[in-house]
C-alpha cells in the first residue's frame, strides 16, 4: 500500500512537541509495514527550509540536522511532480486557504489513490471536508 | 519428492502497483499474475539478507540517533506544523507581492 506523507511529520521527529511521538510511531509503522511513502518534490523544499530556519536560528545542531536527512534517505521516499498544475489550482480551490502547496500533496495522494498524513489540524479537517482523502497524525 | 498440487492465493494491489506490474507484464509478454508469480518466486529464494534491505538497518539506526539526541534535550521547542505552514505562507506572500503592483497598475 501506498501512503503520502505531509513533511510536518518529518520535521516534527526533531521537535520536543506531543506531535514528536505520534509521528515517530507512525513512521516505525510504515516502515514496519513496508509501505511505499510518497512525497510531491516540494517536501524536500519545506523540511530543508524548516530545517535552515532552525538551525540559523540556533535551536538545531548541524548533527541533529543531518540525522534527519539521513532519516528520509532509509525511508525510500518516492518524489513526485505535480500531475499537472491545472489540478493543483482545482484543489486548491476546494480548500479554505487556496494553497497550491497543500493542494500538491493531496493531488498526489488523489493520483496514487491513496492517504495523506499530515500533522496539521486544520488542513485534515478542510480537506477531509471537502472531500479529499487525508488523515490527521495522532 | 515434489508436489505438483499448487495453490491459489489471492492479492490485493494499490492501484499504482497493480498498473506497474500491468505495464512491466505487457513489456515481457506475459500477464500480470504470470509476472506477480515469478516475482514472488524470485523473492523467496533470494538470499536472507537480500529480504531485509540496507535501508531497514539505516532507519532503524537513524531514528535511534535522532532518539538519543532528543533524550539529551537537544530536540527543538518548535511546532512542526507552524514550521512547514510558515514555509508555504512565505512563498504565498511572495506571491501576492509579485502580483499587487500589477494589480495596482490596472
Amino acid at each position: 500500500m501506498s501512503v503520502v506523507v505531509d513533511a510536518n511529520v518529518v520535521v516534527a521527529l526533531v521537535t520536543a512537541t506531543p506531535q514528536r511521538d505520534a509521528a515517530r510511531d507512525r513512521v516505525t509503522r510504515w516502515r514496519a509495514e513496508a509501505e511505499d511513502i510518497h512525497v510531491p518534490h516540494l517536501f524536500i523544499y519545506e523540511v530543508a527550509s524548516a530545517l535552515c530556519g532552525l538551525e540559523a536560528g540556533g535551536s538545531l545542531s548541524e548533527r541533529s540536522s543531518n540525522e534527519v536527512w539521513n532519516l528520509v534517505d532509509a525511508l525510500d521516499l518516492t518524489l513526485h511532480p505535480p500531475s499537472s498544475g491545472a489540478a493543483l489550482v482545482a484543489i486548491a480551490r476546494r480548500l479554505p486557504r487556496r494553497s497550491a502547496y497543500d493542494a500538491a500533496y493531496i493531488d498526489l495522494a488523489l493520483v496514487l489513490n491513496a492517504r495523506l498524513w499530515t500533522l496539521d489540524g486544520k488542513l485534515a479537517r478542510n480537506a477531509e471536508a471537502a472531500g479529499f482523502p487525508v488523515t490527521l497524525v495522532v | 519428492m515434489t508436489s505438483n498440487v499448487r495453490r491459489l492465493v489471492s492479492v490485493r494491489f494499490s492501484e499504482s502497483d497493480y498498473s506497474k506490474l500491468e505495464k512491466e507484464a505487457a513489456a515481457l509478454g506475459l500477464k500480470p499474475a504470470v509476472l506477480a508469480r515469478v516475482m514472488v518466486r524470485a523473492g523467496l529464494n533470494a538470499p536472507r539478507e537480500a529480504t531485509q534491505p540496507h535501508s531497514g538497518k539505516q532507519f532503524t539506526d537513524a531514528l535511534a540517533r535522532i532518539d538519543r539526541l532528543a533524550a539529551r534535550g537537544r530536540a527543538v521547542s518548535a511546532d512542526p506544523v507552524g514550521l512547514i505552514r510558515q514555509a508555504r505562507e512565505e512563498r504565498e506572500k511572495q506571491r501576492a507581492s509579485a502580483l499587487s503592483p500589477l494589480s495596482a497598475g490596472r
